[in-house]
């Protein structure tokens, strides 16, 4: 059997109230609810790094290698060079592993799921790890930007602890304008509403569900619940009466605190499908996109194990959140308004071969432990600074490691784009002590010495028009 | 082996302090080593060989000899962070004991107002490299650290703490009001600098040393030498120096004492033959980049037991009244701190107490004086500690 055996998901921790933004244009909210904003230091690498690192948290075992990392999306951060490489070196997979970006479609996640399920089923891959995030941007001031939201979400595919079994397939096609981004596009561009969803996603849609229906001679009566995509909550709905599917029969689609996340936004629905899917549920996904996919799931006993270890994986993530003080942090977030620079050169930046050789190091997080006296050091030393053994370390991953708060400041100088920063000094648990700006905390009365923290991947700076990704800590998820 | 009343100072420069936009670091360079050559009662061409400590702003010995046009002599610049200049004159005082020059002589010197910058900028040459630092580190950051951590560990209530390090800065700038070179001549209430702007708290604008223009130059000669010479000098009696880098990564580090400062001032105790610094040490000039760095620094050099500078401070202990005045001429906090300079700086005014010429600042009848810088921040340090006597 082939099927998903772990999901997770990145549900960033700002959140933004469509109102806030209606308010500050002087307009009426599109929806209600609020909207995920990714922090200053994230993107859809750090995004998709922490559904995967979730998403593998979860899984019932590590049974089987991770042969691939499919990444979907339509905002890498390069238009030439593989992002999947950098999250499966952060993720610290396999050097064997295959990598592959898939891009520039909404649906861009479900079509990889079809892949991830053919090259299991075929034998030539054990575990594929599928990642999803999308950073997509509307106009200041548009309907878009107050219904899209940041996010990522991942999934496990392989043949062993199968949580749910990938039963059946359709798929369609479709060139059509609704929405695209040209190469030098910042903003989500799209045509009027009314032609966009009604002989867009309102066609194309119902042709995959009946088209799946038929192919497997089932009716929607045959599902417990059906989960997809869709451009807003409105036309959420609208495909419901369209299909025929009762309230109950649908899945939550998270516009009310998240938004549409782009490519992430089907896998992080079923994400949330499945935290209260019980053995036996037959399920139907679908997403749309440039065409669209239709897969029937099945839930397996092994999902009773799953919640048990696991309980839930949205939920606690939506529920931790902290607010933006206001609408115009979100645009120096996004770096749509450039704000006062500090009075301090720039800083320097790793050049390539320097990048090259800490790698592992930086990306995932790789110190040293002594084989003498057992002092973890990160980063890594070739002379103990315990023993002062020269060479005698091995590797240690201290990317999944939680830690302590040893000591602190509140830095009003800190050229972070939030200010000020929380510059803190970190005993992490396995070992190893760090200095780092302590991340996703907004109550810096917070902060105090022997606060638990856990370490998330961030985006550390541009420079040199070249990425620099790195761990921070952040307050422990409770 | 020992430097002990070996090398002598014969003569000392130092610039005025401040915002010197009217003023290059060469023209620094020339005011500090012209005020010290005419001190010493030599000339130009009696240097025999110089070093200058500089940390960004003067390359190679060039930046001594094209200043001064002192070509072909051996020239050197040396570079330890905020202990650059102790260094230069650390590597003068060896070469002179050592019997290689009669007369050298020793500068520090940086001009940071040029950069624009608030706060210093780092060396631009070699590969950025290692996830040790964070990026946009700041120094009173690092330092609001090492504060946070010590009123944690000697549980003190953090606003009582943050009234403790402000009564050091309210001491050195009175002291610094009283010196016509010092960057703020100007005293400040307990009130200001409590309630001044929060840098990194617990330091406010208060707690911060300034963003300095200087430069400070010193002639060293044999004791010998100088013993037959009829002008006043002062001879060195200890010198030590220690580096550390391990602490930013060691969970062992307590951020409260710091073991390079510890280090370099036994060094320098046991080659002065000072056994109890808090008696024997008249007067000290400290690393006070910020108020929390002169508070540690007390205990860390002996002058009062660890955990114990609170009681000190609020005894009065290193006001210039105290048993052991501390900053007489300002320290880093009101004299300023032109990085590469600080060290000679504080040279100068041991030099001008020893030999009874520091006016209204003048503690009666000083035997011992101490200079301590120290370079980096918590986790990682350059220490030096010299013992100057009569």
């Amino acid at each position: 059997m082939v099927g998903i055996k772990s999901y997770g998901v990145h549900i960033p921790f700002k959140r933004l109230k469509r109102q806030s933004i209606a308010e500050y244009w002087g307009t009426r909210p599109a929806e209600g609810g609020e909207r995920t904003i990714a922090n200053w230091d994230e993107d859809a690498i750090t995004m998709a790094v922490a559904a995967g690192m979730n998403c593998l948290k979860a899984r019932l075992s590590g049974d089987k290698d991770i042969s691939g990392l499919l990444f979907a999306s339509t905002s890498f951060p390069y238009k030439e060079k593989q992002t999947a490489a950098i999250i499966a070196t952060s993720l610290d997979l396999p050097r064997n592993c295959l990598t592959a970006d898939y891009g520039n479609s909404l649906r861009a996640a479900s079509i990889v799921l079809k892949s991830a399920y053919e090259s299991v089923s075929s034998g030539m891959a054990d575990d594929v790890l599928i990642t999803a995030a999308d950073l997509r941007l509307g106009y200041p001031g548009g309907v878009l930007e107050q219904i899209i939201g940041d996010g990522g979400g991942a999934i496990l595919v392989g043949s062993t602890d199968v949580i749910v079994s990938i039963d059946g397939y359709y798929g369609v096609y479709d060139y059509f304008m609704d929405f695209w981004r040209a190469e030098h596009d910042a903003f989500v561009q799209s045509w009027e509403d009314r032609f966009i969803h009604g002989k867009g996603y309102l066609r194309v849609m119902p042709e995959v569900v009946g088209g799946l229906l038929k192919r497997y001679g089932l009716s929607l009566k045959d599902f417990a619940r059906v989960i997809y995509n869709a451009p807003d909550a409105r036309r959420h709905a609208a495909l419901a009466r369209k299909i025929g599917a009762s309230k109950e029969l649908v899945a939550d689609h998270l516009f009310d605190h998240v938004g549409n996340t782009g490519a992430a936004t089907v896998i992080l629905s079923l994400a949330a499908a499945l935290d209260n899917a019980s053995p036996g549920d037959r399920l139907l996904l679908a997403n749309y996109g440039d065409g669209a996919d239709a897969f029937i799931l099945t839930v397996t006993e092994e999902i009773v194990k799953f919640h048990k270890r696991n309980r839930s994986i949205v939920k606690p993530q939506i529920e931790r959140k902290a607010v933006l003080s206001s609408y115009a942090k979100y645009l120096a977030y996004r770096n749509l308004i450039q704000i006062q620079p500090v009075p301090r050169p720039e800083s320097s930046y790793p050049t390539p071969p320097a990048m090259w050789r800490e790698n592992k190091e930086k990306l995932a997080m790789y110190g040293a432990k002594c084989r003498q006296c057992g002092t973890v050091q990160y980063p890594a030393r070739r002379v103990c600074i315990k023993c002062k053994t020269r060479d005698d370390f091995e590797r240690i991953n201290l990317s999944g490691s939680s830690g302590k708060i040893f000591t602190f400041s509140i830095d009003n100088l800190a050229a972070n784009v939030d200010r000020p920063g929380i510059y803190v000094v970190v005993d992490l648990d396995k070992g190893g002590r760090i200095q780092q700006w302590l991340t996703d905390c907004d109550e810096i009365e917070k902060v105090k010495i022997g606060m638990a923290i856990e370490m998330t991947f961030r985006r550390e700076q541009i420079a040199g028009g070249i990425y620099h990704y790195g761990w921070k800590p952040r307050p422990i998820s409770q | 082996m020992s430097i002990k009343d070996k090398c002598a100072i014969i003569g000392m420069g130092c610039t005025r302090f401040g915002e010197l936009w009217d003023k290059s670091g060469d023209d620094l360079v020339v005011e500090a080593v012209s005020e010290a050559v005419e001190d010493a009662g030599i000339s130009f061409n009696d240097i025999q060989a110089a070093w200058i400590g500089s940390m960004s702003t003067a390359w190679s010995g060039t930046g001594l000899v094209y200043p001064l046009s002192l070509d072909f002599i051996p020239a050197t610049r040396v570079e330890n962070k905020c202990a650059s200049s102790i260094e230069a004159l650390k590597e003068a005082c060896f070469a002179v004991a050592a019997g290689e020059y009669d007369i050298v002589l020793a500068v520090g010197m940086e001009k940071l107002k040029d950069s624009g910058a608030s706060g210093l900028f780092p060396p631009t040459s070699g590969v950025p490299s290692g996830p040790k630092i964070p990026l946009n580190r700041t120094a009173p950051g690092s330092y609001a650290q090492a504060a946070n951590r010590y009123f944690y560990q000697f549980n003190i209530d953090p606003d009582e703490g943050k009234k403790t390090i402000a009564k050091i800065a309210v001491k050195n700038h009175y002291n610094g009001s009283m010196h016509p070179k010092a960057q703020f001549q100007r005293e400040v209430t307990l009130e200001q600098v409590m309630n001044a702007p929060i840098v990194s708290w617990p330091l406010g604008l208060f707690d911060c040393c300034g963003v300095t223009d200087g430069a400070a130059a010193a002639i060293v000669t044999s004791a010998e030498r100088a013993s037959r010479l009829a002008q006043d000098y002062i001879l060195v009696k200890g010198i030590g120096l220690s580096v550390g880098a391990q602490g930013a990564i060691d969970q062992d580090y307590d951020y409260v004492h710091w073991e390079e400062t510890v280090n370099a001032s036994r060094m320098a105790y046991d080659e002065a033959g000072v056994n109890d610094p808090a008696k024997e040490i008249s007067v000290a000039e400290v690393h006070d980049c910020f108020t929390i760095t002169e508070l540690i620094n007390y205990e860390d050099l002996g002058f009062c037991p660890k955990g114990s500078a609170k009681e000190h401070v609020d005894a009065g202990t290193f006001t210039l009244k105290g048993d052991l005045p501390v900053n007489t001429d300002g320290g880093l906090k009101a004299f300023g701190h032109p990085v590469g300079a600080s060290g000679l700086r504080m040279t100068y005014e041991i030099y001008n107490q020893l030999l009874n010429r520091a006016g209204p600042r003048q503690i009666k009848d000083p035997e011992l004086g101490l200079v301590h810088c120290q370079g980096g921040q918590p986790g990682e340090f350059n220490c030096a500690v010299l013992i100057l006597g009569r």
